[in-house]
């Protein structure tokens, strides 16, 4: 009996997470002009519209650009970061972790107007370097959560080992530890670009008339509100679907390797 | 570079002057002075907390010690940083780097020395025969038994012809047939190579076994500093005389005519003590159990028996109160007492060592 109410409990659960998502695809292969479940016909029509139309085009080739520069910032400065407060034993260092991981937790919206005030003042709206630094913000947590965690199994005795034999302290920690950090890195790097190509309110307060793909997702949908959204939505849960996947199966594959 | 012919010391003398170790208001290691002759096989034996890695990281650079000073072949050190020391040195737990197959990990040292890669791996495949272990050039560490990975990380420990080598328990983590084996493999390798190996061990046995000279370290200081042999023999302190080997501590006092002892619990020997002296140590082969009624000795009641193989190993309570432990050659087919045996136990006065402290 328990095991029925459990099945349909978790059923309702997936069912409340997955439809969402689900419904998007069959609607981005309709061929009629308007949102529509189930789809008529099926076609790829607005697939194409989607690739033909300049501005959709442009507006992922941003999100791109953005997404890998974000990423390459948040990794360089979070593992610093997590090297500091996991090492480091200067007062101040659960603060810094803190401030660090707040956008987690802070409503975005905050964050975003906190950026927005501080870029006027700067005179920094409408630029890309702008934008990567403000997605970058949202991005360091994943980052300095995961290295961190990486960091504190880490032996120091094998960087000691390292220096030892010959290595300085950058070649130890480049030759030595960087390798041992390499799947969480990478996982890491992973989960910070997704946090930056699927960025809205940051970017809605401080991109100025730059649009990524969010950006233009959500100006079609309070505009016009064709298929192509549709087509355009289908495509970004493909690639963060891959993204997650790639990234839980190397954090997998490091569980076994080491133990953690 | 790692050439296999013998003879010919290619180690370095290390000296140590007045070493001191401060953590706040604990002294991790006081006035550590000591001169390791170019060569030697010097072990640092002790408890834990007894100081004897405090010297270990010092000599590594991996601390600043509070005050004192270090000199490799006359050059003095403290200033360098670690990786200009040129120290060979393997860890407790091997540390050997997981992403770096065998041949990249003994090759390491090389590569950071500016070799290219082709000749380093080549070099390290000559060490890894000196060690037995050319075959496994391609696995991974985690690939590797215990005996193994303890055997790539003295290979790598030497690729680079260090005249210092430190070893930190190199041989904790292994079970005891295999580190009996390794220690005869180090002793070995070391004579092959010929540098200058400081030791640290809480084993007293692998001390013994292995070293040309022993330091017995306790809280920080060093108690004595000398051969096995001389270690074993004529330990100076009480804590000396217990932790190497086996023995049998007991509280003396001088008899009334000057030209005895008393121990207590045990008995009066034929000897008068040195000055100062506050305890007997009686090793437990100087001791010889006879079951024959009248013999000479004192009175005792065996209470365990422990067989060893080539050896049998008794508890005896004294009639006079003292708990001792024996032990005697077994020979092939020999039996032992049983416990209960009544016994006379006899020593002679020259096998008595008397400790002041």
């Amino acid at each position: 009996m328990t095991r029925v109410l459990l099945g349909i409990y978790f059923a309702i659960g997936v069912a409340f997470l997955v439809l969402p998502l689900a419904l998007v695809v069959p609607i981005s292969l309709t061929d009629s002009q308007f949102l529509q479940f189930p789809p008529q016909r099926l076609s790829l029509r607005w697939y194409r519209e989607f690739f033909v139309d300049e501005s959709w085009v442009r507006a992922t080739l941003l999100s791109l650009q953005v997404g890998l520069g974000a990423t390459a910032v948040a990794l360089v400065a979070g593992t610093l970061a997590a090297v500091a407060i996991v090492r480091g034993s200067f007062p101040g260092r659960r603060l810094l972790h803190a401030l660090l991981v707040a956008p987690l937790i802070l409503p975005s919206v905050i964050v975003a107007l906190g950026l927005f005030i501080l870029f006027l003042r700067w005179k920094w709206v409408d630029s890309v370097p702008a934008l990567i630094f403000a997605h970058a913000v949202g991005a360091i947590p994943y980052v300095v959560l995961i290295v961190s965690a990486s960091l504190r199994s880490f032996d120091t005795t094998l960087e000691r080992a390292a220096r030892v034999l010959g290595a300085g302290p950058l070649r130890a920690f480049l030759n030595v530890t960087v390798p041992y950090l390499g799947p969480s890195l990478f996982a890491a790097s992973l989960l910070a670009f997704f946090a930056s190509f699927d960025e809205l309110i940051v970017t809605l307060f401080v991109s100025g008339g730059l649009q990524t793909l969010p950006v233009r997702i959500w100006t079609d949908l309070t505009l016009r509100l064709d298929p192509t959204v549709a087509a355009a939505a289908s495509m970004l849960i493909v690639v963060s679907v891959a993204g997650m996947s790639i990234a839980e199966y190397f954090r997998q594959r490091n569980v076994r390797r080491y133990g953690h | 570079m790692a050439s296999t012919e013998a003879g010919g010391s290619k180690g370095a003398a290390v000296v140590f002057r007045g070493l001191r170790q401060v953590y706040g208001a604990t002294v991790a290691l006081e006035e550590f002075t000591l001169d390791v002759a170019a060569g030697e096989f010097l072990t640092l034996l002790g408890p834990s907390g007894s100081g004897k890695t405090t010297v270990l990281n010092a000599l590594a650079g991996f601390i600043d010690v509070t005050s004192g000073h270090i000199a490799i072949d006359g050059v003095p050190i403290s200033d360098l940083p670690t990786e200009k020391r040129n120290i060979g040195m393997v860890f407790q737990n091997y540390s050997l780097f997981p992403h770096l197959d065998v041949l990249g990990n003994v090759a390491f040292p090389l590569r950071m020395r500016g070799m290219a890669k082709r000749p380093a791996r080549a070099l390290a495949r000559d060490v890894l025969r000196l060690v037995r272990l050319e075959d496994l050039g391609l696995r991974m560490p985690h690939q590797l038994s215990g005996g193994q990975k303890q055997r790539v990380a003295f290979a790598r420990a030497i690729v680079f012809e260090p005249r210092v080598l430190l070893m930190d328990e190199p041989l904790g983590a292994l079970d005891l047939k295999l580190r009996e084996a390794m220690q005869l493999e180090i002793k070995q390798f070391q004579r092959q190579i010929g540098c200058t190996v400081i030791y640290v061990t809480h084993d007293q046995g692998e001390a013994l076994t292995l070293s040309d000279r022993i330091v017995v370290m306790d809280k920080g200081r060093v108690l004595q500093v000398g051969t096995p042999r001389a270690i074993y023999d004529a330990p100076r302190t009480r804590f000396v005389a217990e932790f190497i080997g086996t023995n049998n501590v007991l509280p003396i006092a001088a008899g009334a005519d000057g030209t005895t002892t008393i121990v207590e619990g045990f008995g009066p020997l034929a000897v008068a003590p040195p000055a100062g002296a506050r305890w007997a140590a009686l090793r437990p082969e100087v001791l010889r159990a006879v079951t024959r009624d009248g013999a000479p000795g004192r009175a005792a009641t065996i209470a365990d028996v422990i067989f060893l193989g080539d050896l049998v190993r008794y508890a005896a309570r004294c009639d006079g109160g003292a708990e001792l432990v024996l032990a005697e050659r077994r020979l092939p087919g020999g039996g032992a007492h049983p416990a209960g045996t009544r016994i006379a136990i006899d020593v002679r006065p020259e096998d008595v060592v008397f400790l002041r402290e």
